[in-house]
């Protein structure tokens, strides 16, 4: 079997440069003595004959694709001085390599992000502080870590070969000390008679028991159930583990399997009763949505739409999105229509990844021609430990519509913005934020760029307070509709809060009071004056996998930090009621 | 010969693996503690002490050809046993026509895996070969591979694949695809010491690290790579044997190749699925599954779209010349494995239906990641091909 595309694709190239390394390695090797021999080096010649040959081929290629190209249409609209073939094959062959890079490079990241609990857990790194029982903690990680290996990397000569006696001995000082509550003791010993049998299900799920390493542990479960699978507590313990690891659906999956092997089994339908409701929290859900919009310039806005999750397979959910918006100033009204494909990927607790894909069609107030115009958003996040520290990147390409004059002139933002959080020490936080967007309409290009600092300081996990100073610049002014001075200033106090009531309430509050003062192009920073924003989230649940959400914002500033003004002093106000109803 | 003899009797007397404690016996010698001199002395008088399994499901317009090629062998197996899976066209008394063992499951296995896992029980030799039912071997094939098990960590080891007939369209595409792949894709991955896949078709392994695998596996369609890099998981090695050599018959018409392909870029996503944390453990195998999965995926998305979005979007139709841009890079290793078997006339008439197989195959490899991995529809249903 060949997978992919043989020849094209970055396999090719990837074994052509494997190819073209041999000889080094080669080398290598027989300078450390690690070479078989002479045999070697006829394998080696013959596969850099061969790559040679291609890369040969390659050039060829290229040269004549030139040539013709050149004899086709001359491509000096390419803008470079270098005959056409150079320009072909230097494109191609750097996005070939660079591609490449970036796939190898990726799955070094994926490997060193998998392995990560076993690399921290290797003995001599630094127990995080808060854990009860430390030293046990610790070397329970160590040997769950030595057991996993030792079954990912069996040494043919030991594992079974040791006798059924010996076995049986360990087992029983393993038991002595489950039953003794010598946790330690009981997980070394455990640990010891899995080295001697590596298929000895009661000692898997004892250990397992004792590991405190959330995907330590669900691992061993699950060899528990290859191992044994009649027995529905086995599938109970992986289920209880999943749950843990935010596995909702999987963790369903897994007391249902336990209540096909024991119906009725009152810790089956217990575990399955906790899990239900979040797995059809988190299961593929439909959420239609109105909102509106108004504004002090006297624009309004109307949304219908809604998005749907098509599917999710494991941490990888999918969905769509679309909408349709309402744009008006009393006088003339534009429209827009949206529609994107979504996905969202969260590899563990601390990470994810969000996107969406797809276009705003823009339908002027002017009658104009309408146009279509990509847009998509890409956001990943990551934090490294629960409060430790996190990295929050956007991109994202929309069309800015507070306005029909807006949308009559195409306004489309491309932005970059990133958040990166330092915890300076357990009570206090550092956040710096930058943000550089390209604002096109129509007739104009123009830069927005914005540095802010965020001193947070978390009164518990649900409360933070906050001061923060922001500064924006525009590269110049701009007669599109929206307000772009030279030089913007925030200084702002604000809070989080949020409050989660035992029934699923959720009550999400961000505000936040301050003053700003504004500098146009060829004048002088004004006064500081007032500003005021906040947002509010409220969830109330219905029905498991059901919930009506709020969103409230208002904003009353000079300069508006999301959406664009025609000029100082804005006041905003939005609401959003969506339905969240999951399949 | 003499030093593969040499090389197979050293293999089997540390073939202990993890099954080395069962101790089991046959002939009169254990099969972790067979003396060098029993192994060769075994050999001269009944064969190399190798068993061979090939799974049949209605093959007997096949099956036949595969026995004589495995009885016409320098080095002949012990024991050749044929699992007749409950096939309704004569298989079974063909094979037992010709003097081979027969087994029969008492149902239908499912599977090419099931059908030799079944078999696996019956067998008593160190090593085990799997060959398909269509497939016949050089003569001197199993020879060939028995050095690979010189090494007491090889668990298997596979031969060069090329097919039996090449006269369709599909043959022919595939005959340039293993020539490629073969001359030079696997033989990189061999020096590399990561072959990607020991060939379903035919592959020797140590029957007791083979056991302790549980044998061949139908928790994907692709069982050969699954067992494969159930090994490389478990810490052996995999060996590839370029001069051992073996025909299998391809798919001749699109809708034999259509289920074969639909059952390797299924097997290939599975496997992906269920053994990628192990994978990323091992060197040089998880960038050569990377860029397989890359290719089949973005690579395979962007060929079958971006090619033609391209030429639209230009309205120029020299664009889809991208689909055979690489041709002269294509033809540099196959011609170099077709010219040793002076078949260069044959290779460079098969060169247009590789262009097309390997569209076709991006398609299938497509299909197969959204439906594993994005719609959750994995393929359950093992559909015989050739």
């Amino acid at each position: 079997m060949n997978a992919g595309l043989p020849g094209t694709g970055i396999g090719g190239i990837f074994y052509l440069a494997s190819a073209l390394a041999m000889p080094f390695r080669e080398a290598y090797r027989r300078v450390r003595g690690r070479s078989p021999g002479g045999g070697n080096w006829r394998v080696v010649a013959a596969q850099l004959a061969i790559a040679s040959g291609i890369l040969g081929a390659m050039w060829v290629t290229g040269w004549l694709l030139g040539l013709a190209l050149a004899a086709a249409r001359p491509i000096t609209a390419l803008g470079t001085s270098l005959p056409p073939g150079n320009v072909l094959r230097t494109a191609s062959v750097a996005l070939a390599l660079g591609t490449l890079a970036g796939v190898l490079a990726g799955v070094e990241l994926l490997r060193l992000w998998v392995h990560r609990d076993r690399r921290a857990s290797l003995p001599g790194k630094a127990t995080p502080a808060g854990r009860a029982e430390p030293h046990v903690g610790q070397e329970r990680r160590r040997v769950a870590l030595l057991l996993i290996l030792g079954l990912v990397v069996p040494d043919p000569h030991g594992a079974l070969a040791q006798s059924p006696g010996r076995v049986a001995a360990l087992l029983a000082r393993a038991d002595s000390a489950w039953a003794a509550r010598a946790e330690s003791v009981a997980a070394r010993e455990y640990a010891a008679v899995l080295a001697a049998d590596p298929e000895n299900s009661h000692a898997t799920y004892r250990l397992a028991q004792l590991t405190r390493d959330d995907l330590a542990a669900l691992r061993l479960f699950q060899r528990y159930v290859e191992l044994e699978p009649e027995d529905p507590w086995g599938y109970m313990a992986v289920g209880e583990a999943l749950a843990r690891a935010g596995r909702y659906g999987d963790a369903l999956r897994s007391y249902d399997d336990a209540l096909r092997l024991a119906p009725g089994e009152p810790e089956a339908i217990a575990g399955r009763a906790k899990v239900f409701p979040r797995a059809r929290a988190a299961a593929p859900a439909v959420t239609p949505l109105v909102s509106g919009s108004r504004d002090s310039d006297g624009n309004t806005t109307f949304r219908v739409g809604g998005s749907a999750e098509l599917a999710a397979q494991g941490p990888l959910r999918l969905g769509v999105e679309a909408n349709r918006d309402r744009v008006t100033d009393g006088v003339s009204t534009a429209w827009l229509e949206q529609l994107a494909l979504r996905a969202a990927w969260r590899p563990g607790r601390l990470a994810s990844v969000e996107g969406a894909l797809g276009g705003t069609r823009l339908e002027p107030s002017d009658n104009g021609s309408t146009t279509v115009v990509p847009t998509g958003r890409l956001r990943a996040r990551w934090r490294s430990s629960a409060h430790g520290a996190a990295v929050d990147v956007r991109a994202q390409r929309g069309v800015l519509a507070a306005s029909p004059l807006l949308v009559d002139n195409r306004l489309v933002r491309t932005e970059v913005r990133t958040v990166v959080e330092i915890p300076v020490t357990r009570a206090l936080k550092l956040r710096g934020l930058g943000r550089t967007a390209v604002l096109s309409d129509r007739a104009d290009v123009n830069h927005r760029t914005e540095l802010g600092l965020v001193l947070a300081l978390p009164l518990s996990p649900a409360i933070e307070l906050s001061g923060q100073v922001h500064q924006l610049r525009y590269s110049h002014a701009s007669t599109a509709g929206y307000f772009a001075p030279r030089l913007g200033q925030v200084v702002e106090a604000g809070s989080y809060v949020e409050l989660e009531s035992p029934g699923g309430w959720l009550l999400a509050l961000d505000v936040g009071a301050g003053a700003q003062r504004v500098a146009e192009f060829g004048g002088q920073p004004g006064p500081w004056t007032r500003s005021l924003r906040g947002y509010a989230f409220i969830t109330a649940p219905l029905a498991p996998g059901r919930a009506l959400q709020l969103e409230l914002e208002g904003e009353d500033s000079p300069i508006a930090r999301e959406a664009a003004t025609t000029a100082g002093n804005w006041r905003y106000g939005s609401a959003a009621l969506s339905l969240r109803w999951a399949l | 010969m003499a030093n593969a003899l040499r090389s197979a009797a050293k293999a089997a007397a540390f073939g202990c693996g993890i099954g080395a404690s069962h101790n089991r016996t046959f002939w009169g010698y254990r099969d972790s503690g067979a003396s060098v001199f029993s192994l060769v002395l075994s050999f001269f008088f009944t064969g190399a002490d190798v068993t061979v399994i090939v799974p049949a499901f209605n093959e007997a317009a096949s099956v036949a050809d595969t026995i004589r090629s495995l009885q016409a062998q320098t080095a002949r197996p012990r024991e050749i046993i044929v699992v007749d899976d409950c096939s309704t066209d004569g298989t079974g008394d063909v094979a037992r026509a010709l003097g081979v063992t027969v087994v029969r499951p008492p149902a239908n296995t499912g599977s090419k895996a099931g059908a030799q896992t079944f078999a696996l029980r019956y067998v008593r030799t160190p090593l085990t070969i799997a060959v398909d039912a269509d497939t016949v071997l050089a003569t001197d094939a199993v020879e060939r591979l028995l050095p690979a098990f010189g090494q007491p960590r090889v668990a298997a080891a596979c031969g060069f694949v090329l097919p039996q007939r090449v006269r369709s369209l599909w043959e022919r595409g595939r005959y340039v695809e293993y020539l490629f792949a073969f001359t030079f894709y696997k033989q990189v991955q061999e020096y590399y010491g990561k072959p990607l896949i020991s060939s379903g078709c035919f592959s020797m392994y140590r029957t007791a690290i083979l056991r302790a695998q549980g044998g061949w596996s139908n928790r994907t369609m692709a069982e050969d790579m699954d067992l494969t890099w159930s090994l490389y998981r478990a810490g052996y090695e995999v060996r590839f044997v370029p001069k051992a050599v073996c025909y299998p018959i391809e798919p001749r018409t699109f809708r034999f190749m259509r289920t074969q392909l639909q059952r390797w870029s299924h097997g290939f996503v599975q496997n992906v699925k269920l053994h990628w944390r192990d994978v990323l453990a091992v060197p040089y195998l998880r960038s050569a599954v990377a860029v397989a999965f890359w290719d089949a995926t973005v690579a395979a998305a962007l060929y079958l779209v971006a090619l033609p979005v391209l030429a639209l979007v230009l309205a120029s139709p020299w664009v889809l010349l991208g689909y055979v841009i690489d041709a002269p890079a294509v033809l540099v290793p196959v011609l170099a494995g077709a010219a040793p078997r002076r078949e260069v006339g044959r290779a460079l008439a098969s060169v247009p239906a590789f262009f097309l197989l390997r569209t076709v195959n991006a398609v299938f490899f497509l299909r197969a990641v959204c439906a594993e991995l994005l719609l959750g529809r994995p393929l359950r249903h093992y559909k015989k091909g050739h």
